[in-house]
């Protein structure tokens, strides 16, 4: 079934087109990843997913809703929710808030029920407490820190923390940007078993942006290239990886496919901006 | 479309102009006429390339003719109707016809003047439009006596806010710093004025000498407010200026009392309960008031015949009549 | 820098201090003596510090509430809590209630009261927010401070224009520019010598009144802050905008909640000063909402704790500096304090929020 179309997505700064004119379909149950040199336009297609930049034009539909320019409260509660590459708690929130936070949009209760602390007010806060341990305990943070500031975590336990916050809106699809940029080999290995973990347990659909080429083919149904804005390349991850266009984008025309992995390696902690 | 836009220029100062004939009617076509024909010319010409004086004439000629004809209106409309209905005494219809006639001519004058020296070339140019500005701003005082309008102090207040607006522009416009404590430095000066120039602390000094002692006193507080605030982001640079604002008119208000006792001395006479040990530095028998309070430093010096006459600039204003140099002889 | 040569530059520091600090009233010697003559009046002004300092942190929190969600000093902050004195000051006329109405009849128009004025601070705040603010939310960031400015002198207008309706209100006098008297409600019943103490220190049941009340206030508005669902969304909001989006949180409903409550805080500060001080004039709200900001300030602006804190502190110097220094420095020593803690500390007291915000 068809999840998210979108078709023609464009995203213009001023002069600088920064995603052109890009077409992508996600059928649900999928895990699709999105790859492409730094300053391609990965994030910022996530942001007009997520609603967080309005595209200057084409269309986006969500189980066949036309979302475009949709605000991303709304889209959240549609169930598109997504982690940051430059992770973005509520620091000075312990970890437990942070998850709760997540289950925002899915409170019942209103402002006055909460104010009276009426009943169903308080089943309901008691019901979120609890599945916010149980998501803690899900991601491998376990609830020994759930009082911690966010900020005391460690990265690898922020990247987490940002997962379980994602879950507890309860998405339909999960938009992951470069989720182990900085992890090393062990936690990666780990958050690769985990996506795949969340896919068949809770019925997600993925996306994901990732650096780490050994991952993405691995761990993807379909792989997706963008190189200056522009979606250059589809298919599975065999075909992909011996698209000459993939490997000239990556790293110029004479180079053996194997060397894309290889490329990523070397390369230097990507620095980017975001906004 | 020249045309459509010399028209949409004008009538913005046209519509300026006749409001000013209608309230103050008389010879104040002729002056309004001269000032805004100037500015009209300008206009015109300022944002379009002009080859040749002529060009600019040509252009000018029309901006004064749209400028004149309100003029002109409106000089009719006052003369033939507003004074008669307002009640007040008629006058000629002759003279009436003059007021409109000489506040059109001047302003087709002025216009085509304006525009024509747009078109030279460039130096030329610059340094002729700086020569009609610096024309129109001697001969106005006079202009203004002749033809009875009295706006020079209204003049003088639009000056003196054009030059607090510059200022003002120089943090906030030039380098980003909101600075809402700016009118705190317009009261530093005039105290500064106040004290050195008038009778109440004695010193009477001139004028043209306070004036710049006065902003050098200004700049002063500026670099000490400057400095440590310098590093603030916007709006906490603005709250901080916002509170300097607060304080320095607090400060003036009440340096009413002053009386300084060397502290150590003091400290000394209080412990030893013998009062006549502290020693007193200032304000002893009677506190010092240095700056008056609620009311004021008044006549603070001014800039007038006397204190001209004495620093042999030109001209300036007492009050609202202007002079030249030789009835200021007459004030020393 | 040598630890000498510190120790000497403290020493001229100080001595600089004493030498002109008695011309803005700072004469150590005399307070020393004022305060070792009479101990009761250094107790009975840190109450009244105390107590206006609970009033001022009201105001502060809704500095700090509005700075911290969306960057904005809300300039007509202050202007809208005089709003909510003169909205209070109509009810007690329109009750009819004058100076020293039995406590009994007086419950339900203060009540009343204080329902009208934060209702009214409160919409206006929401209207200022819909109209004044939003449209420049991509603006740079001096026009929406620009604009607060003008908000600001509109409030005092109508404030102004208010207390000149003396044939709709006679209890607002004669004079629409005159400070009005606010009718004497609370008993002065002196809870120290009820108890048997006797000391020479007052402590009214009128002073217990407005404290409880102003306490109950900020208890409650930490309780909803940190507890509720709405709270939490409203802290997700301060900490990381596009976080709190992309959790399903609607930042326009929070920040409008957000300007509801600090204009309700604001009426009800209004009408507890009208109730503690007797007096209100349109001219009050500009140095009262410089104060509470100081206060936020102080405490670090976006710091709810700290906004409380700085309130009271600021009181407590307001009270002491009336009474030791001079009360027409009081407003200098204030501001001197807010221009210092910018320059050296501007993150204030309890601030580290702020690291995040610069
Ligand atoms: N808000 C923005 N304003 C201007 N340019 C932007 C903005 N966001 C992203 N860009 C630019 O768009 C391009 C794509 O950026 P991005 O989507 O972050 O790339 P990627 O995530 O693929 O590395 C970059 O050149 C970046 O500088
Ligand atoms: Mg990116």
């Amino acid at each position: 079934m068809l999840l998210l179309d979108a078709q023609q997505l464009t995203m213009r700064f001023g002069g600088l087109v920064a995603v052109n004119a890009v077409d992508l379909t996600l059928e649900t149950g999928m895990i699709a990843s999105l790859i492409g040199p730094n300053g391609a336009g990965k994030t910022t297609f996530f942001n007009m997913l997520t609603g967080l930049y309005v595209p200057t034009s084409g269309r986006l539909f969500f189980q066949n809703r036309d979302i475009t320019g949709t605000l991303p409260h709304r889209l959240t509660r549609y169930g598109i929710v997504r982690t940051f590459q430059n992770i973005r708690l509520f620091n000075n929130m312990t970890v437990l808030e942070n998850v709760l936070v997540g289950r925002h949009c899915r409170l019942e209760t209103g402002l006055i029920g909460t104010l009276l602390r009426s009943k169903a007010a308080r089943r309901e806060e008691a019901e979120a407490q609890r599945n916010a341990l149980n998501l803690l305990d899900y991601v491998g943070l376990g609830t020994a820190k759930a009082h911690d500031f966010a900020k005391n975590l460690s990265y690898g336990d922020q990247r987490r923390l940002e997962i379980a916050r994602a879950l507890a809106s309860e998405p339909k699809l999960l938009l992951l940007d470069e989720p182990t940029a900085g992890m090393n080999p062990n936690e990666t290995a780990d958050l690769t078993r985990f996506i795949y973990r969340i896919r068949d347990e809770l019925n997600l659909t993925i996306l994901l942006i990732e650096h780490d080429v050994k991952l993405v083919m691995g761990i993807s149904d379909r792989v997706s290239v963008m190189e200056y804005g522009a979606k250059i390349a589809e298919g599975t991850p065999a075909a992909v990886r011996s698209d000459p266009r993939v490997i000239e984008a990556y790293l110029g025309k004479e180079d053996a496919p194997e060397e894309i992995e290889h490329h990523r390696e070397k390369s230097a902690v990507p620095i980017e901006r975001e906004e | 479309m020249n045309l459509v836009k010399t028209l949409r220029s004008s009538s913005i100062l046209g519509s300026i102009a006749a409001l000013t004939v209608l309230l103050f009617g008389g010879w104040s076509g002729a002056v309004i006429g001269w000032l805004l024909g100037t500015a009209a010319g300008y206009l015109a010409t300022h944002d379009r390339f002009v080859p040749t004086p002529k060009t600019g004439a040509q252009t000018g000629i029309q901006a004064g003719l749209a400028l004149g004809v309100w003029i002109m209106a409106a000089s009719l409309i006052e003369g033939l109707l507003l004074r008669p209905l307002s009640g007040r005494a008629a006058i000629p219809l002759g003279q009436t016809w003059l007021y409109a006639l000489v506040g059109f001519g001047l302003a087709v004058a002025s216009a085509t003047l304006m525009a024509a020296i747009q078109g030279l070339a460039n130096p030329r140019q610059r340094q002729a439009t700086l020569l009609t500005l610096a024309f129109i701003l001697i001969i106005f005082p006079f202009a203004d006596r002749l033809a009875q309008t009295g706006w020079i102090a209204t003049v003088i207040q639009i000056q003196i806010f054009a030059m607090l607006a510059l200022g003002l522009n120089i943090p906030v416009g030039y380098a980003g710093l909101l600075d809402l404590g700016y009118a705190a430095f317009f009261a530093i000066g005039a105290y500064t004025t106040g004290m050195l120039s008038s009778p109440h602390l004695g010193i009477e000094w001139n004028f043209w000498i306070v004036i710049w002692i006065a902003a050098g006193v200004a700049a002063i507080a500026g670099v000490i407010l400057g400095t440590p605030t310098l590093p603030l982001r916007g709006d906490y640079l603005a709250i901080v200026t916002l509170g300097f604002g607060e304080i320095i008119p607090i400060v003036f208000r009440n340096l009413t009392d002053i009386r300084i006792m060397e502290p150590i001395s003091s400290l000394l006479a209080t412990l030893f309960n013998r009062p006549e040990m502290a020693i007193c530095l200032l304000g002893c028998e009677e506190t010092f008031n240095l700056t008056n309070g609620e009311t004021g430093i008044n006549r603070s010096g001014d800039p007038g015949c006397r204190s001209l006459a004495a620093s042999a600039l030109i001209i300036t204003c007492r009050g609202t009549t202007w002079c030249w140099c030789w009835w200021c002889s007459r004030c020393l | 820098m040598k630890p000498w040569q510190k120790i000497v530059l403290y020493f001229v520091i100080a001595y600089f201090v004493l030498l002109l600090g008695p011309i803005a009233g700072f004469d150590l010697p005399r307070i020393v003596q004022d305060i070792i003559r009479s101990p009761s009046v250094l107790v009975t002004q840190l109450l009244v510090g105390l107590i206006n300092g609970a009033i001022i942190a009201i105001i502060a929190l809704g500095y700090t509430l509005v700075y911290g969600i969306i960057e904005l000093i809300n300039f007509a902050h202050g202007d809208l809590y005089m709003l909510g004195g003169f909205a209070a000051l109509t009810v007690m006329g329109a009750f009819g209630m004058q100076d020293g109405a039995p406590f009994v009849t007086a419950i339900i128009p203060m009540l009343v009261a204080l329902l009208v004025s934060a209702g009214l601070c409160a919409g206006l705040n929401v209207l200022t927010e819909r109209y004044a603010y939003r449209p420049l939310r991509n603006a740079p960031r001096l026009a929406p401070l620009i604009s607060a400015i003008g908000v600001s002198f509109i409030f005092q207008n109508l404030g102004l224009f208010w207390g000149g309706l003396k044939s709709f209100i006679p209890i607002m006098g004669n004079t629409a520019a005159a400070p009005k008297s606010f009718p004497d409600l609370l008993p002065r019943i002196d809870l120290l010598e009820a108890m048997g103490i006797q000391t020479k220190v007052d402590f009214t049941l009128k002073d217990l009144i407005v404290l409880v009340v102003a306490v109950s206030l900020m208890v409650g508005l930490n309780l909803f802050i940190q507890r509720t669902p709405a709270g939490k969304a409203m802290r997700a909001v301060a900490q990381n905008r596009d976080a709190a989006k992309i959790v399903g949180i609607d930042v326009d409903q929070v920040i409008v909640m957000t300007f509801l409550i600090g204009g309700a805080l604001a009426g009800s500060a209004g009408l507890l000063v009208g109730l503690y001080n007797n007096t209100i004039v349109f001219t009050m709200g500009f140095t009262a909402g410089l104060r509470a900001f100081t206060a936020a300030v102080l405490g670090g602006i976006g710091n709810i704790t700290g906004a409380m804190l700085g309130g009271v502190l600021i009181g407590l110097l307001s009270a002491l500096s009336d009474q030791y220094l001079s009360s027409r420095w009081t407003d200098a020593w204030v501001f001197g304090v807010l221009v210092l803690i910018l320059v050296f500390r501007p993150s204030g007291l309890l601030g580290e929020n702020l690291q995040e915000k610069v």
